[in-house]
């Protein structure tokens, strides 16, 4: 196995063997002894991928080009679907797309090299018509419909258009069934050869199966092409918000809030980027978790339930802290959570909280390894070049309490905005 | 899989599966009661003030930190629907005692907390305290309200409802809220009683540790007295001679169909597999007739699903579309089922089916959660079969009892949740 190298976690009990190729298309096997085996190729193009430099020429895609693109990945050239080719062989496939990835994947227990063939052959390609692509469309409107008559994603998607100015986030991954309409053929073929190059691709599987052989199976698709992946140009984003408050109504059983302070962005997609990011979600858990005294208090005066959550969201460029719930007493609640966190700016928690916090964070992140569809999730962005999970696991075992009061810190409540559903006519 | 099931006492039954795979383990106990309109709210505010506070952690946060402190990843009661029966469940789990800071017997002591919640619930003077209760009371009725939130899900239930009225099959689990208000806290706490003296117990345990450890661990926390091991049988649908067409109305921009279909009650394994292969040809999978010619072939919807009810002889698809579309979609479904009838479906189509059906089954011992619920499938069931047994039955599903079963599927309602009510 001369080509790929070996890395182990003797703590985790865990080990995992990769390779680049010279064209930069990364490969990282998981040997595991499981009944089946999980793969995943990712591409590190997603809906925040909206503008471009590229030969020093900007370019801009529509919101929704790279979930749209995905919808057409497993569409053959004969027309046919390759999930019925999936089928045949019994592998399971599916695809999903984020803000910054585009990830299609299978999992079988048997016929694995013929699957990897389908799933390799399928990314290294695409066909479409402009027939097809009209289809599709109607499809993914469906779609984006679908979401819009969930009004909990409605608040959280209001909540980005209250926070950002510009950042692609504002919309929705699928993007709106108005952007999707400017998509064409032509848009498509172009994110496609744009984004899909082999620098910017990655597969990862875990499962019994042989590094060498997955290795020749992705060199006969991918090593006559090359190519870098282009840069990707976000707009300048103020620190401010551009809307301090944003409502709509729909039928609800309570109002629904989201309340959002934004925060300054990583600079670089890193270790330290991301232990940052890790203590801000640990603080995130002592401020609001189910042990802490605001998530006790409020709930026992009735001021939050179950639905009540506080979290940490960050992305190329954008970050902002979310705190969410239902109930008519949000103005309330947004307050209490201010007030606690300048509260416990000057009466910071103890070394004993921080401790817990810490393991049943660590508890959380080894159940990660207990599924080879989350390893093949984690171990395939394509985005991260400079850590590992198992780098991961260290980083947050190493978190001092200085971390996160320096996360604390740098919370600033003045950059906040809420998003509200308000109760809309009843049946 | 190394599964050892055990009847520790008459009506309480263990099935424990030792793996090294995982870094987490998983354990729950299960009541099983009839699923009852009048019953299914007290059990469901009943879970949510187990997994509120405990005698001897009668604070929410001092649960939470004692969860916390344990690595617990959850420690959660909650109700599930199994048919036409209902679980009340607590459910915990950890991380592998292996993988603990300082070599911590977490197993013993997670199971320890585990029984503090059942055995010793917080209660006093013979209720659970009515401040606790008013606070899960609001909580609760706010999660039965806001499904309308979720339409899909809320039109799934109405035309359960609709379908199979005055059957157990159409109760809510997770309970109305006029009941839920009418709630108090000894009644709930009689009804507790009840469950914990008389209802059987189903134990399942899944994770690194030897079966000595985790008995040891069951029988020291988890004492449970002897009781009858009596199950209720699901009640067979009887289909109305003409299809009943229902129109709801609501403020959204999509429209969602259901289609309610009866067929045989799968009331063995052999009938199980068969309706699972039928199901997977027709509308279970994304190489399915309803995916593969309504979703991608006419573009008439963003999903279109087949589901079969459990042990039910009920069959539902669930497809969301654009307002207006709501005659070609029902006309598109019916289409498949009568392809289905007519046996229009490749050889190869079968042996895919029953091919993605085996992965399943297979795939089953990858992750801790489908473990606990196939073992939770073998104690719950006498008629249980392995997933060998399974496999060898999907495995000799012929095309001739895929048609055969095909003939008796037949439609029943059509429920349809829009903005407006078109012209029919």
């Amino acid at each position: 196995m001369n080509s790929f190298s070996l890395k182990e976690s003797k703590s985790l009990k865990e080990k995992y063997y990769h390779t680049t190729l010279e064209n930069g298309f990364r490969i990282t096997v998981v040997p595991k002894q499981l009944s089946a085996v999980y793969a995943m190729i990712c591409c590190n193009f997603g809906g925040a991928d909206l503008e471009y430099e590229k030969n020093g020429e900007l370019f801009s895609l529509p919101a929704g080009t790279a979930h749209f693109l995905e919808h057409k990945m497993f569409e053959s050239e004969d027309g046919s679907d390759s999930f019925l080719e999936f089928d045949k062989f019994g592998g399971n496939a599916n695809a999903f797309t984020s803000f910054e990835n585009t990830c299609y994947y299978f999992s079988c227990t048997d016929n694995f090299y013929e699957n990897l063939d389908i799933l390799l052959k399928s990314v290294s390609s695409v066909h479409f018509t402009k027939a097809s692509v009209k289809k599709e469309k109607m499809i993914i409107s469906r779609e984006i419909k679908m979401y819009d008559d969930m009004p909990s994603s409605t608040v959280a998607r209001n909540l980005s258009k209250a926070l950002y100015f510009n950042h692609p986030t504002r919309f929705a991954v699928s993007g709106t069934v108005e952007t999707i309409s400017e998509i064409t053929k032509e848009t498509l073929a172009r994110a496609y050869n744009d984004f899909y190059v082999p620098e910017n691709l990655s597969l990862c599987v875990c499962g019994n199966a042989d590094p060498e052989a997955i290795k020749q199976a992705v060199e006969k698709y991918f090593s006559q092409k090359s190519g870098s992946r282009p840069k990707t140009v976000f707009r300048e984003e103020p620190r401010g918000v551009n809307q301090k408050r944003i409502s709509e109504s729909a039928q609800v059983a309570s109002e629904l809030y989201c309340i959002g302070i934004k925060c300054a962005p990583s600079p670089k997609n890193n270790l330290a980027s991301y232990k940052r990011d890790v203590s801000m979600r640990l603080l995130m858990s002592l401020l609001f978790g189910r042990a802490s005294d605001f998530y006790c208090r409020s709930y026992e005066n009735g001021l939050i339930n179950e639905r009540f959550y506080a979290g940490y969201n960050q992305s190329r460029q954008s970050a902002h802290i979310i705190i969410s719930g239902s109930g008519s007493e949000y103005e309330r609640v947004m307050q209490a959570a201010f007030d606690e966190i300048e509260y416990r700016k000057s009466n910071f928690f103890t070394e004993e909280q921080i401790l817990r916090e810490k393991k049943s964070a660590y508890a959380v992140s080894l159940t990660l390894f207990d599924s080879g569809e989350d390893i093949t999730v984690a171990m395939s962005d394509s985005a991260r070049l400079e850590y590992d999970e198992y780098d991961c696991i260290e980083a947050l075992r190493s978190i001092t309490s200085e971390d996160i009061k320096s996360a604390l810190d740098s919370i600033d409540t003045k950059n906040s905005a809420i998003s509200i559903i308000q109760k809309g006519k009843d049946l | 899989m190394d599964i050892r099931i055990k009847q520790l006492k008459p009506g309480v039954c263990l099935a424990a599966c030792k793996t090294d795979k995982f870094k987490s383990a998983s354990m729950s106990v299960s009541f099983a009661v009839p699923l009852t309109r009048e019953t299914a709210s007290g059990y469901s505010l009943l879970t949510n003030l187990l997994s509120l506070s405990t005698g001897s952690y009668k604070t929410m946060q001092s649960l939470s930190i004692i969860k916390d402190e344990l690595y617990a990843l959850g420690l959660d009661a909650f109700v599930q629907r199994r048919g036409e029966l209902l679980l009340v469940k607590l459910e915990m789990d950890t991380i592998a005692d292996s993988f603990a800071f300082d070599g911590e017997r977490v197993l013993y002591r997670a199971t320890e907390l585990l029984g503090d919640a059942i055995f010793n619930p917080h209660i006093e003077n013979g209720a659970f305290t009515e401040a606790n209760v008013e606070t899960e009371k609001l909580c609760l009725i706010d999660e039965i309200e806001s499904l309308i939130e979720n339409k899909p899900s809320y039109a799934m239930l109405r035309a359960r409802q609709i379908m199979c009225e005055n059957e157990p099959f159409a109760v809510d689990a997770g309970g109305e809220t006029e009941r839920v208000r009418a709630l108090d806290g000894r009644q709930l706490y009689g009804f507790y009683k009840e469950i914990l003296e008389n209802a059987p117990v189903f134990i399942t345990y899944a994770g690194e540790a030897d079966f000595e450890y985790i008995e040891e661990c069951v029988q020291t926390h988890l004492p449970f007295t002897p009781r009858k091991n009596e199950l209720p049988d699901s009640v067979l649908h009887i289909a109305r001679d003409e299809i009943l067409r229902v129109h709801e109305v609501m403020e959204m921009e999509q429209s969602v169909l259901i289609l309610g279909f009866t067929t045989i009650m799968p009331d063995s394994a052999k009938k199980r597999a068969i309706l699972t292969v039928y199901d997977e040809i027709f509308g279970g999978s994304p190489a399915s007739k309803l995916f593969m010619n309504v979703r991608e072939k006419e573009g008439l919807c963003y999903y279109c699903s087949s589901y079969p009810a459990g042990r039910k002889n009920v069959i539902f698809v669930s497809c969301g579309l654009e307002p207006g579309c709501e005659e070609q979609a029902i006309k598109a479904i019916y289409r498949e089922v009568s392809e289905m009838k007519n046996g229009n479906f490749s050889d190869s189509d079968l042996i895919n089916a029953k091919n993605s059906i085996i992965r399943s089954l297979r795939s089953a011992e990858n992750t801790l959660n489908s473990i606990s619920g196939y073992l939770l499938g073998q104690i719950l069931s006498e008629d249980s079969a392995t997933i060998e047994e399974s496999i060898e039955l999907v495995t000799n599903v012929t095309r001739d009892e895929v048609i055969a079963l095909a003939q008796t599927v037949k439609p029943e309602l059509e429920y349809i949740l829009s903005a407006e009510v078109c012209d029919e």
